[in-house]
């Protein structure tokens, strides 16, 4: 019994670690690549001196200061963006009017690549915060949008006319049956208007900033500062990781029941 | 006894198709009828009607002297298939995520009758589909509604579990007085349970059976039971 318990605690530790593998392999195989002089360093750096770079970039205050400010930018666009797609998602998954209001307009502007707009915005919003927020919520818009719209109107019918037969007011109807079943579909659209979110700023800080991660890989471009450019895409993946776990621990949290 | 449902001149059409013609009924309370047919006759179209999921083309129905024009909150559906919220609790389903002392209480008391108060706070997933059927009659049963209607609640179960809810559910109706009204196409099963079977043919109700062996397991009991199958099979099968 005790042997069967330990060994399950070893597994489960075991397949806890198995998804870093990868990564931590290709990372280890990248510094040999280096040190035994299979790749040129001053054109790929080690990591262990991208990390070296990381490290006095924190200390002289550059790299928590682009990071936050990109975080900065990412979250508001995506509280933005990603709060117009669910508002407009909900009111025409509900609201019929809503529908025929609103639907048709947006699946022509969802059709639309967000990132063409970058001269336009540019144009009329500068090169501000404003426009790369934009540039950011236009772009967890139509993920959110999409996925909203389309949980609430595929919650299974039959579990509306039980909640009707059985007298719900239409906010216990909603906030019992429509909402927890469109659930799943919205915390997919999370997903994606997350991963859109990143892709996004990134584009957009790359074209025109002055601060922010993307700025720091553009401004390390001019100078030809590999390490630091790797630097960012190091942390573009780490971001991007930490997205994909906050959604996935929401979907935990929200969809326990799956 | 007093009269609960009064199903006046109904007819229901769908576009051209009448899928209800002319149909008048009285159920009284207490009552236990059944409502049988073939697949497409109508007998479903009229409980949804009584449910007030559909409103009739034309005629009237009523409940305790009020006319049925909307959901029908006197009364309680329980469908085919369970409509249990998978992401609410057993519980919760009967409560509908309520956390008032009566409810609960309410919810326990049902659970506990219906045999399931063990699996209170798991979620649905985890039980058999008999047991979801025991949950959704003990969902119907919440709020202690005047009429319960079994919209074929025991189609999808094998026939042993499907043998111990017909108890189950003939026990409880008797012990709490119910009035119910029973759609199946299971003849057995509508003489096992109901003292009246309402038979429905070509959109038309077209002949009532007093079932006076409703209930009753005895060896004579079910020879009787079984003259009255046959005799609604030939109602049913014959040529018009």
């Amino acid at each position: 019994m005790e042997e069967t318990k330990s060994k399950n605690k070893i597994n489960s530790i075991l397949m806890q670690l198995l998804p870093w593998t990868i990564p931590v392999a290709l990372i280890i195989l990248w510094q040999i690549a280096v040190d035994v002089g299979w790749i040129t360093s001053s054109f790929i750096p080690s990591p262990l001196s991208v990390l070296a770079n990381g490290v006095s970039l924190w200390k002289s205050g550059e790299l928590p200061k682009n990071i936050s400010i990109s975080l900065y930018r990412a979250l508001v666009g995506f509280a933005i963006g990603g709060g117009l797609g669910f508002i407009l998602g909900f009111l025409n998954g509900v609201s019929k009017v809503m529908r025929a209001l609103f639907d048709t307009t947006i699946q022509m502007l969802r059709n639309i690549p967000h990132l063409a707009l970058i001269p336009v915005v540019i144009l009329v919003l500068g090169i501000g915060e404003t426009a790369k927020i934009s540039l950011v919520a236009i772009g967890c818009l139509f993920p959110m949008y999409i996925n909203t719209y389309h949980g609430i109107t595929s919650v299974d019918p039959h579990l509306i006319e039980m909640g009707k037969s059985y007298g719900l007011s239409k906010y216990k109807l909603f906030s019992k049956v429509i909402f927890p079943g469109a659930l799943p579909t919205i915390l997919m659209g999370v997903r994606y208007a997350l991963g859109v979110m990143w892709t996004t700023l990134i584009v957009a800080e790359t074209v025109s900033a002055d601060s922010g991660i993307g700025y720091m890989s553009t401004n390390a471009q001019q100078f030809m500062n590999m390490k630091t450019i790797f630097l960012c895409i190091i942390i573009y993946a780490i971001l991007g990781k930490l997205s994909d776990f906050i959604a996935k621990t929401l979907e935990n949290i929200l969809l326990d029941w799956r | 006894m007093q009269e609960l449902i009064t199903v006046e001149d109904v007819t229901k059409k769908y576009g051209n198709k009448t899928a209800l013609g002319n149909a008048n009924l009285k159920i009284e309370q207490g009552e236990f009828v059944a409502l049988v047919g073939m697949s497409g006759s109508g007998k479903t179209t009229l409980l949804r009607m009584i449910a007030g999921l559909e409103q009739p083309t034309s005629g009237q129905i009523r409940q305790a002297g009020q006319v049925v024009d909307s959901i029908n909150t006197n009364a309680r559906v329980m469908f085919q298939d369970d409509r249990l919220l998978p992401w609410l609790s057993v519980r919760e389903n009967l409560t509908f995520g309520e956390h008032s002392k009566k409810d609960i209480t309410e919810a326990d008391s049902l659970l506990n009758l219906v045999g399931l108060d063990e699996y209170a706070d798991v979620y649905p997933e985890k039980l058999s589909g008999g047991q979801k059927q025991r949950v959704a009659l003990a969902r119907a049963l919440m709020s202690h509604p005047k009429l319960l209607l079994l919209d074929e609640p025991l189609g999808a179960l094998d026939a042993l579990t499907r043998l111990n809810m017909q108890d189950l559910i003939l026990q409880i109706c008797r012990k709490r007085n119910f009035t119910t009204l029973l759609v199946t196409h299971d003849i057995n099963e509508a003489v096992r349970m109901a003292n009246r079977i309402i038979v429905v043919k070509n959109s038309m109700i077209v002949r009532q059976v007093e079932n006076p062996y409703q209930g009753q397991d005895s060896v004579d009991a079910e020879a009787k039971q079984t003259g009255i199958v046959n005799d609604i099979l030939h109602t049913i099968y014959e040529k018009d």
